[in-house]
């Protein structure tokens, strides 16, 4: 825009003077400046730099009429900005495109990124930038953390696997176990000396077993061996209710994205002694409830509400997760809590959230089970046994 | 006679799930192991014919964001269809689909869009539950694409392009 009143000439030729040298740096800098004229059409303004002369030599009309992007950016973004009161400067993000080469044949990839802002005098002004190296310094950056994330999730993924592989294992080598040193036991308090002095090695056998088990798991699994190490050990209920908080709070923005909303309904403060302790442990006891809650804001419906319900019950505390959605199919009820759910790898990553849920809560003595919720959404319950009932003392499975 | 259009096709997912190699295969019918990491935005271009419609496709390819936040909107201005893609072998990616199919919902609700779950051919890795892909095929229609053995490529390609030209769709403009 023309400024109201004549300006004194010796000003303008300094103006002049500075945007021209001014020009000159930015074209040296790979910069091509154009300006939005009267009449919707782009003008350059100052020098060309050497990439755009020697891609486009037939000036901005052949680089709109050959670029999609600049083509969609300057109509998009760029005009109805220039429309626009001036603001801050509007930038493209780098964009890659195929071009013709010199001899007009082999297509060569070119970078660049456009900015769309207003010049001094309100003009529209459109800054295109040659990428070049930036471009491989950016990509090769971007590259090795993609890469980093990649490898990052294929490693966990196998450290699961390996450690549901050997929970596996562990229980099943261990289940038969339980059985054979009670009866064991049993034989060894026998009248017959034979028996009991053939017991009595067997019982030393089988308990070595035992402990080596114990030790294979200590040694190779990340999750397990704390967990056996610190089984039977026990926490006061308002730890366990800190721990419902925590995981509520983590997830609530999550949530909130999907307009889901998670409510804690505690129902153990003021009802129970806060001395009162649960057989268990606080973290494995969060990444269990964390995976309910993750399971059930997975299917939660929009505008519903997941619930983390904590109750006292005579045999012990309760937790509760409780979504709005579909529930659980009739037919896949019976292996929801089993690694590898069937033989289908269909339900994926659920199937194993519920495993470790399970392997978790057993460890401690608890069960889970699955029930639908009265509106027919699932609901995941488990309960872990006071601390301290004689009845909790045998072996475990 | 035939009618010549020119499109602007988006392609939107999380990184590494397939989108570069996916239009690869399709324009150049070239499928690579290699990973090389979108910047910004690819473009490419490709002729398709539909019917009596000849349809210069301008195939935006976007870098994958991990957050959602990070859809870069202003590169989906102008477009006609958008393809959402997601790794098979990875559940999360069409978790960020749907987020991002949420997002874009919110702007540009009369798009049309299809989702690919690409990477079909790796079927021992596969990680997506039904129940899953049920919620996700209450939203939009899915393809199982493998880049890798071609499988429902170029389906995917030309059944978007149709609901790009679709006669009730009011944003076609003639080139040429
Ligand atoms: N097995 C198999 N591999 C595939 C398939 N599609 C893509 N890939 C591989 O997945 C990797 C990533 O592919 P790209 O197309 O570069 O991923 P992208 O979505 O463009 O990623 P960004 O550019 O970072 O957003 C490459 O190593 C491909 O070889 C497929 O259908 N099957
Ligand atoms: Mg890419």
């Amino acid at each position: 825009m023309p400024p109201d009143s004549p300006q004194p000439f010796s000003d303008e030729s300094v103006r002049e003077g500075a945007a021209g040298s001014l020009d000159s740096v930015l074209a040296a800098l790979d910069y091509l400046v154009l300006e939005a004229v009267e009449d919707a059409s782009l003008r350059v303004r100052g020098a060309v730099p050497d990439w755009f002369e020697s891609i486009y030599g037939g000036g901005i009309d052949v680089a709109l009429a050959e670029s999609p992007f600049l083509t969609c950016f300057v109509k998009e973004v760029a005009r109805p900005l220039w429309k626009e009161a001036p603001t801050v400067p509007v930038r493209s993000g780098i964009w890659t495109e195929a071009v013709p080469d010199a001899s007009g044949n082999e297509l060569t990839e070119l970078h660049l990124e456009a900015i769309a802002m207003h010049g001094a005098n309100g003009a529209g002004l459109l800054v295109i930038q040659f990428m070049g190296r930036r471009f491989e310094e950016i990509q090769m950056l971007t590259q090795r953390a993609n890469e980093k994330a990649l490898e990052h999730r294929q490693l966990s993924r196998e450290v699961q696997k390996k450690d549901v592989l050997l929970r596996c294992i562990v229980h099943d080598l261990n289940n038969p176990l339980g059985a054979v040193l009670l009866n064991l036991e049993l034989l060894a308090t026998s009248d017959d000396e034979q028996v009991k002095a053939a017991a009595s090695l067997a019982l030393e056998a089988a308990r070595r077993q035992r402990s080596l088990i114990k030790s294979i798991t200590e040694v190779f699994s990340s999750d397990l061996s704390r967990l056996s190490r610190n089984r039977g050990s026990a926490e006061v209920v308002g730890e366990f209710v800190r721990g419902g908080e925590y995981v509520v709070n983590m997830h609530l923005n999550q949530a909130l994205r999907r307009s889901v909303s998670i409510l804690l309904e505690d129902g153990l403060t003021g009802v129970v002694a806060g001395e009162r302790k649960v057989i268990g442990e606080l973290e494995p006891f969060v990444r269990a409830v964390e995976n309910l809650v993750l399971n059930a804001l997975r299917y939660a419906p929009r505008d519903s509400v997941v619930i983390v319900r904590l109750l006292a019950l005579d045999e012990g505390m309760q937790v509760q997760v409780e979504d709005a959605g579909p529930g659980v199919e009739p037919e896949l009820v019976g292996g929801l809590f089993d690694p590898f759910t069937q033989g289908t790898t269909n339900r994926g990553a659920m199937g194993l959230g519920l495993y470790f849920c399970r392997m978790t809560v057993e460890q401690w003595g608890g069960s889970i089970v699955y029930e639908q919720a009265s509106g027919g959404g699932a609901r995941f319950v488990f309960t872990l046994p006071w601390a301290g009932d004689a009845s909790q003392h045998n072996y475990e499975t | 006679m035939t009618k010549k259009l020119k499109k602007k096709l988006c392609l939107i997912g999380s990184f590494g799930v397939g989108k570069t190699i996916l239009v690869s295969k399709y324009v150049k019918g070239i499928f690579s192991e290699k990973y090389l990491s979108t910047v910004g935005v690819m473009i490419s271009q490709k002729t398709v014919e539909i019917g009596d419609c000849e349809v210069l496709l301008m195939v935006w390819d976007l870098a994958g964001e991990d957050d959602f936040q990070g859809l870069r909107l202003s590169f989906i201005k102008g477009a006609s269809g958008v393809l959402f893609v997601a790794d098979g072998t990875r559940a999360e990616t069409l978790r960020l689909t749907q987020q991002h199919m949420e997002r874009l919902g919110e702007f540009y609700s009369d798009i049309p869009t299809l989702l690919l779950l690409n990477k079909a051919d790796l079927q021992d890795q596969w990680d997506i539950a039904e129940a899953h892909l049920d919620e996700v095929r209450g939203k939009v229609k899915v393809f199982r694409t493998s880049a890798k053995t071609g499988e429902n490529v170029e389906e995917a390609f030309v059944r978007i392009t149709e609901m790009m030209i679709a006669p009730d769709e009011p944003t076609t403009e003639a080139f040429l």
